[in-house]
């Protein structure tokens, strides 16, 4: 069952920052494959949802890029620097308290922090 | 696998131009990510046509300009602005008043006459000559649009806000 993008809204930047936490650099197809890849497909990040999230962690200075050209077309990496790697952990950790308070308000067996 | 020409690149970046998607690094994105799932559908150039008129739509739900549209929401949000209004406006007006009340203190503190608050021309004709470049500057640097893309690096802004003192400078 894939989850409804509705649920992903408020967290896909933590999402992105914390792949890129953990990988050196992606560019925006590898991180669609690898979400699915981690979660078994039920996570799908849309294209229309990703780049705009994207393009915002690059204005607000979490990430760098490097440009890779691929015959007329350009290829964005994107890579977590030192303000992301801050922004990341304090991101995680608000998610993970958000979820234990969704936990204790529908009542399920979770504990994430 | 069939590597996309450099031609059929250029037909779907400017069909991501007339559809709207006018944000350079996102279309860039997009175009990339459409060649890439283009390339896996296809094995021949006869192909391409069918297989980008089938694939766009699935990026969006009514129009590709939602895109565009979800970016410059997100690129407006207050949370990357350098300055709340507030701190900008009070910082323009300390800008242009500070001048003016250092005169009026210090000519107060040594000739406490009447004519001490008429600020002479030879004040305040200078004071808003080079106020121009500051206060230029300030505007250039806050107020250009984030949604302009490419998004104006923090030194373009700088060097662009010089502009205005080397305009002052000449006249």
């Amino acid at each position: 069952m894939t989850h409804s993008p509705e649920l992903l809204k408020g967290t896909l930047k933590t999402i992105l920052l914390k792949l890129l936490a953990d990988h050196k650099k992606l560019y925006g197809y590898e991180m669609t494959q690898k979400v699915k890849e981690i979660t078994g497909d039920k996570i799908q990040i849309t294209e229309g949802a990703l780049y705009p999230v994207l393009h915002a962690l690059e204005s607000e200075g979490l990430v760098t890029t490097e440009i890779e050209y691929i015959g007329k077309r350009m290829r964005k990496h994107y890579m977590l620097n030192a303000k992301g790697v801050h922004a990341t952990a304090e991101k995680v950790k608000e998610v993970a308290s958000f979820i234990d308070s969704l936990a204790l308000l529908l009542k399920l067996p979770v504990k994430v922090s | 696998m069939y590597p996309l020409s450099d031609e059929q690149v250029d037909l779907i970046d400017q069909d991501l131009i007339r559809l709207g998607l006018t944000t350079e690094s996102v279309r860039a994105n997009i175009l990339d990510h459409v060649c890439i799932l283009i390339e896996q559908q296809i094995g021949h150039a006869d192909e391409f046509d069918k297989a980008y008129r089938s694939l766009l739509p699935t990026f969006y739900h009514k129009d590709l300009r939602e895109i565009e549209w979800q970016t410059q929401l997100l690129l407006l949000s207050r949370d990357h602005l350098i300055l709340t209004k507030i701190q900008f406006f009070t910082l323009l007006f300390l800008m242009l008043a500070g001048p003016f009340v250092i005169y009026l203190l210090w000519a107060i503190s040594a000739q406490p006459t009447a004519s001490t608050y008429l600020v002479p021309k030879a004040v305040w004709g200078p004071v808003l000559a080079y106020a121009a470049w500051p206060l230029s500057s300030l505007i250039v640097i806050f107020l250009i649009p984030d949604h302009l893309d490419p998004p104006v690096p923090k030194h373009a802004r700088i060097a662009l806000g010089v502009a205005p003192l080397i305009a002052v400078i000449k006249r």
